[in-house]
């Protein structure tokens, strides 16, 4: 149309014109090497995966990767609990609370002290050198035994208190090696919150039905955890 | 005039638009050339468009890979480059002075960036002209936009793009001396 129309026609030619001559000039700039050269690396750098780690983690494609870190390191944190929990002689500690479930109250003789004054009669019954620790002197018992594992006594007491049993033991006996620190170490064996301390070559343990954190949580009560 | 190209570089992803802004995250230094072009025609200034470009990449290349449609990737990339422009700055360039002259010694950072005359001619000629004239221009002098993006950048209509580009076109053709056009 424009070659139709002679004026038309020199417009388009002067419109042409200005145009490459412009684009001759804008194109004659020349970025600074710097910039170019350090934005370059930058976006070469981000957008091969070496980016921010945050963004990476967003993108789908990253799922299966973050989950299977998930699973390693709750495999890693549960080994280091399991490992936490263990130490020699906790094979023993564990048949003892297991003696438990088989029980029916009718094996303890009843009784009204606290546990703390039992040494007496656990002399009697054979088990010499009973003694708790100061945190559950005073709690009161309802019942007590002395039965033998592996050849050895074990004192138990039955207490009223979240329907505990106590067992104590000369920690020689069943091989237990701990730190004789008075630390309480809880642990879970089976359906049962366990709690065990090592002190004067003696072992206790407490033991209920329940859980881990219901076990720190009755220690907490005695002013102990 | 041929305007085509690849805004980013995609080694594993032939181009299927000349405009589409195929993107692995690698910028080819030719497309970081014109950004820095467009933005120094808006800008007026080398620091400014230096910093804005510098700024404006860094930002967008943590967020451009969000952006699923290759084909709106450019555009927001030219649109967010322009809006960082636009924005009031303590050394825009020259609001506060006389008519620009290559000779004048008035424009050191674009001359220690070793512009010709003419290319610092047309660059503050261009900072002069209004909006949406200069960006409109600008995008239609580079390489990065086809027309459809370049009305969709600016929010016009192609109709309207159309009588944009021949206002632009007029404005700076007068504004231009006509020695400029003998070299």
């Amino acid at each position: 149309m424009a070659d139709a129309d002679p004026e038309l026609g020199v417009q388009l030619k002067g419109q042409v014109a200005l145009d490459e001559r412009l684009v001759r000039v804008i194109q004659s700039i020349e970025a600074p090497q710097g910039l170019i050269t350090r934005l370059s690396a930058f976006t070469r750098s981000d957008s091969r995966g070496e980016g921010p780690l945050r963004s990476q983690l967003l993108h789908p494609a990253m799922l299966p990767v973050l989950l299977g870190v998930v699973v390693i390191l709750a495999f890693l944190v549960w080994e280091r609990v399991e490992n936490a929990a263990s130490f020699p002689g906790k094979g023993s500690v564990a048949r003892m609370v297991a003696v438990a479930q088989g029980m029916n109250g009718t094996e303890l003789e009843p009784t009204q002290s606290q546990a703390g004054q039992l040494a007496d009669a656990f002399y009697i019954r054979g088990f010499e050198g009973f003694r708790l620790p100061p945190e559950l002197e005073r709690l009161p018992a309802v019942g007590s035994r002395v039965f033998k594992q592996s050849g050895h006594p074990i004192a138990q007491v039955a207490v009223d208190s979240h329907n505990a049993l106590l067992y104590v033991f000369r920690s020689a006996d069943f091989g237990l090696e701990l730190p004789e620190d008075g630390q309480w170490r809880v642990f879970s064996q089976d359906a049962w919150g366990c709690a065990l301390r090592h002190s004067g070559g003696l072992g206790t343990v407490i033991a209920f039905r329940g859980t881990t954190a219901e076990m720190h949580r009755f220690l907490l009560s005695l002013g102990h955890d | 005039m041929e305007r085509g190209g690849t805004l980013f570089l995609e080694p594993d992803c032939p181009a299927t638009h000349p405009h589409s802004t195929l993107h692995n995250g690698l910028i080819s230094p030719v497309v970081l050339t014109e950004l820095y072009r467009f933005a120094l025609l808006l800008t007026g200034r080398g620091d400014s468009a230096d910093r804005v470009l510098d700024a404006v990449v860094s930002d967008c290349e943590r967020r451009i890979a969000q952006i699923r449609d290759e084909s709106h990737r450019a555009a927001w990339l030219v649109a967010r480059l322009r809006q960082s422009c636009m924005e009031p700055r303590p050394e825009s360039p020259w609001a506060a002075e006389e008519a620009p002259s290559p000779t004048g010694g008035s424009e050191p950072a674009l001359f220690d960036q070793g512009l010709q005359p003419e290319a610092l001619i047309l660059v503050r000629r261009f900072h002069a002209l209004p909006e949406p004239e200069r960006s409109a221009l600008a995008l239609f002098y580079l390489d990065l936009l086809g027309p459809e993006q370049i009305a969709q950048v600016l929010g016009l209509a192609l109709e309207e793009l159309s009588a944009v580009l021949a206002r632009g076109r007029r404005q700076i053709e007068s504004s231009l001396n006509p020695d400029f056009f003998q070299s």
